[in-house]
């Protein structure tokens, strides 16, 4: 690539001479430079272009339009700064870019384009849910490209409100998919279609462990707003920020994004991030806090066997759990509902075994790949570069340490209370991460006693956690929107 | 400022009010049901009669060690059962081999989760009862040590 350019800015001053550069003309260039020139109108000069003088002027002009000189650019591209039309004719304003230190536009750039290769190396070699942060950081990557274009909006005609030139792919990925939510609620079908609720309803009540660890999502939002009181100057969380950043606790990657690009789009860039990243911490972060809160006594609990759960039980729970929630929380409908189709459909069984399958696999693969890109493509400088994505990274953290201990401490009181025994180290699998959370019970329990699998026990929290943090998200959007 | 702490403050009290009363009630309503859907099971038979009964799990130790009947080649072989549903992922053993207590015999997939099978005693393997690919259940029997 640096060889590419190098050629470009040594062969554009010689351009004057023959037009042997134009075919090095980096592919990516002519799709958001203005002045870039299509091959094809080089041969045949039209009414507009005047003369062939015209075309090495523009051909001198290249030289603006490398990756080299965007990274040294001040300003912002002029959709950001001024705003831009929408093609359905809406303005989207603009805002003056402040980046921290008050650093050149092109350098932050440059500095967003290392963070997104830390987010690669984190995702390839540290093996940190690289399903998910490969995309995303690639899609980081793309985005902060200067002159590439890949995330930027169509150009709208302002008066006859057609596209003059159609805008990146990703933006159209994010429009599409994120801005309308579909995306996060496609995931969650792939999510129900994977899940087995059987553990749950085996054993209902360990659903109360999966309300106990959403405590996490309440302890960030205070956080949050603490932290704006803390310091005025550099923080500014309301209380739909504060919602979006608390959600991360709920440790579910779509109800995140569902929740942020409904409440405050601007910070998603970095609640994706935190959340995906500290989802993949899970194994790290649980561990301490487990053993801390719970005496080894109490790990060493051996819960009683689940019992075998009917295909009609089944089949009947997703249909229950949808009806009440449309009963008494409509706003988690659409969450909820996702999960109960990709759920029903996997527990009726052969007949739509392909209707479960591909919501589970291939189409769960391909919204992967559209919504990691797309979120990805948020990671802008002047949206990431600021003291508050730093608090949203110590919040998120706050989040999952908070919902693993009231899990964990829900966990306790549950054994005390309960007629059959509860080990306690179920209720840090409440904080949903599935079925993350569920092994990282397994593995502290395994410690304590080798032969004591908690693994299907911990099932029952965890995907209770998914359904609870779906709640808290309808609740949230509900009560701040 | 204070205003805003308290806004939070009420969103806690209200949504942790919510999760708790919707998941009770969910708990409650699944309760009331477990006594009334399994009347109706034959509407909807389980697609997989399950055949093999399952072995009660040991209460407190590891998988049990039994002596098996007929079957085993020893009178003192013991079984290793699995502990958990799941397929078999790869077997690290064959029969004839010495292994050591705690030595892994075979993974298994659980929940898309390498877990390894160890054997609860030294010995040596008579059989292996799963292939790669089989589908497991809890307390089926996994392989033979002598």
């Amino acid at each position: 690539m640096k060889k590419l350019f190098l050629l470009l800015s040594f062969a554009c001053p010689l351009a004057i001479l023959g037009t042997t550069c134009l075919a090095q003309t980096p592919p990516g260039a002519d799709n958001a430079a203005p002045v870039a020139i299509q091959p094809s109108k080089a041969t045949t000069p039209t009414a507009e272009n005047g003369d062939w003088r015209s075309m090495i002027g523009k051909v001198k002009k290249l030289k603006d339009d490398t990756g080299i000189k965007g990274f040294m650019a001040k300003d912002p591209p002029k959709y950001l700064a001024e705003g831009y039309m929408t093609p359905t004719g809406a303005m989207v304003p603009g805002k003056p870019a402040k980046i921290i230190g008050g650093l050149r536009y092109g350098v932050g750039q440059g500095l967003m384009i290392l963070i997104c290769l830390v987010l690669l190396y984190l995702a390839i070699v540290k093996e940190f849910e690289p399903l998910l942060l490969l995309p995303i950081g690639f899609g980081g990557l793309l985005a902060n490209m200067p002159f590439a274009g890949v995330a930027a909006p169509p150009l709208v005609d302002s008066v006859t409100k057609l596209v003059v030139e159609p805008g990146g792919f990703l933006y159209y990925f994010f429009e599409f998919g994120i801005s309308t939510g579909v995306f996060p609620i496609m995931i969650f079908m792939g999510v129900g279609a994977m899940t087995d609720f059987g553990p749950l309803i085996a054993n209902p009540r360990t659903a109360l462990l999966g309300a106990a660890a959403q405590f996490g999502i309440f302890m960030a939002l205070l956080g949050a707003l603490g932290l704006t009181t803390l310091f005025p100057e550099h923080i500014h969380f309301g209380l739909k920020e504060a919602s979006s950043i608390g959600i991360i606790g709920g440790a579910d990657g779509p109800t995140a994004i569902w929740l942020t690009t409904k409440l405050a789009p601007h910070l998603l860039g970095a609640i994706a991030v935190a959340a995906y990243s500290y989802m993949a911490l899970v194994p790290i972060i649980q561990p301490p806090i487990m053993r801390w809160l719970v005496p080894e006594h109490e790990r060493k609990i051996v819960m009683k066997q689940l019992r075998p759960v009917s295909k009609m039980e089944k089949v009947c729970f997703p249909l229950i759990v949808l009806l009440l929630c449309a009963l008494l929380l409509p706003s988690s409908v659409p969450l909820i509902g996702a999960v109960m189709l990709g759920n029903l459909c996997r527990e009726v069984g052969p007949n739509v075994a392909r209707l479960a399958d591909t919501m589970a696999n291939p189409l769960i693969n391909i919204v992967t790949i559209m919504l990691g890109l797309a979120v990805g493509s948020k990671l802008a400088c002047e949206k990431f570069l600021n003291p508050e994505t730093l608090g949203i990274l110590a919040l998120g953290l706050m989040a999952f340490a908070g919902g693993t201990a009231a899990g964990c401490l829900m966990g306790r009181l549950m054994n005390k209370v309960c007629k059959d025994p509860v080990n306690p180290l179920i209720g840090s699998a409440g904080v949903s991460a599935v079925p993350m959370a569920a092994r990282v019970s397994n593995k502290v329990g395994l410690e304590s006693d080798p032969a004591n699998y908690l693994l299907m026990h911990a099932m029952g929290p965890n995907v209770s956690g998914v359904i609870g943090s779906a709640v808290v998200a309808g609740v949230l959007y509900t009560l701040c929107k | 400022m204070f205003n805003t702490l308290m806004q939070g403050l009420v969103l806690l009290v209200a949504g942790m009010g919510i999760v708790y009363l919707f998941l009770a009630l969910m708990v409650w309503v699944m309760n009331r049901f477990a006594t009334i859907i399994p009347r109706f099971n034959h509407i909807l038979p389980d697609d997989e009669p399950k055949k093999k009964p399952r072995a009660p799990r040991p209460a407190n130790s590891a998988p049990a060690a039994q002596p098996v009947p007929a079957s085993a080649p020893g009178a003192d072989a013991a079984e290793i059962r699995s502990a958990l549903p799941g397929a078999v992922l790869r077997v690290s053993v064959k029969p004839g081999d010495h292994v050591a207590k705690d030595d892994e015999l075979l993974v298994l997939d659980v929940m898309k989760m390498e877990t390894p099978v160890r054997a609860d005693r030294s010995g040596i393997i008579a059989a292996i009862r799963v292939t790669v690919g089989e589908k497991v259940n809890t307390g089926d029997v996994l392989a033979l040590i002598a």
